[in-house]
């Protein structure tokens, strides 16, 4: 149940890492793309003039065109090591990042870049963000209703689990009820076992789910390539996860506990 | 303030036929008392009522002036300390110890351990089983667990000792030997209460008797000592 929990929550930790950095990355980032002209020649002075108006427009706080070796770097997981990216008919790319806090009227820039490099266009990332934005959420969603299931599975394991320990030791609570032991009395000898219980549980299952965790880790690192960037855990994250045993052990002895309580105020 | 006062007492189990049928009962501070009645005549129903297992169906329960039936229940711990209960099966914790078994009320109330220790030795040595301490009760007597049981009840010296059948499970002699147990126990101020259906014993100690027949009970006899 634990090592479930393990997983569900790193990835619903990871889902959210992995969101913020988009999120970070892409917001105050613009690019501009210049369709190739006949002579490349001729590319190349657009987009020199383009990066020009580019630095001079308030608002922006760098702008700097993609060499055709970036651009290159870029276009190998698809395309392979050894294409020739200039000869293919590509767009020029400008990667324009935005200062802060600042408002910047791209409809209007666009049309001026449009002047300039005829065909010219910007593409502010935020359609294809959006959708990114959208799907990563509802699999964050689905993480956080597992964990959500796992838990409650947890809860009804805990309380069925006490409720078989109390029919087993239905002789000892009635003497030690008969003795004049208070109901918290009797509540703490389960709770005592389902702590230790739930601390086992929770070791070994964390400690399988690190296993997983680092397993998938090594096998991701080995793809080596930049179309699926490698999420890992942060050390909090990771300290998250080493905590579960504790929030594990809290629960069961507080569900054991309840359990108890409620059975014993049947008794006279 | 009497012990026990049972008034109007009525019990039924279900919509099965009355058991005790307006009961009254009062048990002074260090009375000692037989219960005697056929087999099924609601001895231990009785008994139950006293130590708390059950309610009666109407009727007054009042315990050391303490009126059961308005009481709030986190405060019956508190009645149920002040009573030993002794049964015919024992009732003996077998995974654990002679010594922790008689143990067992102290810590239930958090007596210090050196407190616990020094108590609980002395006891099983009055009760004769001094050199039988980490002896598992399986490993025990008949009479040896009935007088581990005894120590058990009496260890937190309670004011209201019930004993239902206790010689029910030993033999003949050891049942004697219980009973002067019980003696002693009641010379010390305990008030006792015996459920039994052995009429030799009755006639062999000679207190008191309450005969529970037909749902009703009375005082049967008194001896001379009365």
């Amino acid at each position: 149940m634990v090592f479930l929990a393990a997983l569900a929550l790193a990835a619903v930790m990871l889902l959210g890492s992995s969101l913020h950095r988009w999120q970070a990355d892409l917001s105050g980032t613009v690019t501009v793309q210049v369709p190739p002209l006949k002579e490349s020649a001729q590319t190349d002075a657009a987009v020199a003039e383009l990066v020009k108006f580019l630095r001079l427009t308030p608002g922006v706080e760098a702008a700097q065109a993609l060499t055709q070796d970036r651009l290159a770097a870029l276009l190998a997981p698809w395309l392979g090591e050894t294409a020739e990216v200039g000869e293919l008919p590509m767009p020029r790319l400008i990667d324009v990042r935005l200062r802060t806090g600042a408002l910047v009227d791209l409809s209007a820039v666009g049309a001026k870049i449009a002047d300039i490099a005829p065909g010219a266009v910007i593409d502010d990332h935020q359609v294809w963000l959006a959708r990114l934005v959208r799907y990563a959420r509802a699999l964050e969603t689905t993480g956080i209703v597992v964990l959500g299931l796992v838990s409650a599975v947890w809860v009804v394991t805990v309380l069925f689990v006490t409720l078989t320990r109390m029919s087993i030791h239905r002789t000892v609570i009635a003497l030690l009820h008969l003795m004049g032991a208070t109901d918290g009395y009797i509540a703490r000898q389960f709770q005592r076992h389902a702590l230790i219980f739930g601390l086992g549980g929770g070791f070994i299952g964390v400690l399988m789910a690190a296993v997983a965790l680092l397993a998938l880790d090594q096998a991701a690192a080995d793809l080596a390539t930049p179309i699926l960037p490698v999420p890992r855990l942060s050390l909090g994250q990771w300290g998250a996860l080493a905590a579960l045993p504790i929030v594990t052990a809290v629960v069961a002895m507080l569900t054991a506990r309840l359990t108890v309580l409620v059975q014993l105020k049947r008794m006279p | 303030m009497p012990v026990v006062d049972l008034s109007g007492v009525r019990l039924r189990y279900g919509n099965g036929p009355e058991i005790l049928r307006g009961t009254d009962l009062v048990l002074t501070r260090g009375s000692f008392h037989f219960l005697t009645g056929s087999s099924g005549a609601g001895k231990s129903s009785l008994l139950g009522l006293l130590y708390l297992t059950m309610h009666p169906t109407a009727g007054a329960v009042r315990l050391f002036g303490v009126d059961i039936g308005t009481e709030p229940r986190r405060r019956l711990p508190d009645v149920r300390r002040r009573i030993g209960v002794v049964f015919q099966d024992f009732r003996l914790l077998a995974h654990l110890s002679a010594f922790d078994n008689v143990a067992l009320p102290l810590r239930i109330v958090g007596t210090r351990e050196d407190q616990v220790r020094a108590n609980v030795r002395e006891l099983l040595a009055w009760v004769g089983l001094g050199d039988h301490l980490q002896a598992l009760p399986s490993t025990l007597s008949g009479g040896q667990q009935q007088r581990l049981a005894i120590a058990r009840a009496v260890i937190a010296q309670p004011d209201l000792l019930i004993a239902d059948e206790p010689t029910g499970s030993v033999d003949d002699s050891s049942a004697y030997r219980l009973m002067r147990l019980f003696d002693e126990l009641h010379k010390m101020g305990t008030t006792v209460l015996i459920a039994t259906h052995n009429r030799a014993l009755v006639q062999a100690f000679g207190h008191p008797e309450l005969h529970l027949e037909d749902g009703v009970l009375k005082l049967a006899s008194m001896n001379e000592h009365g």
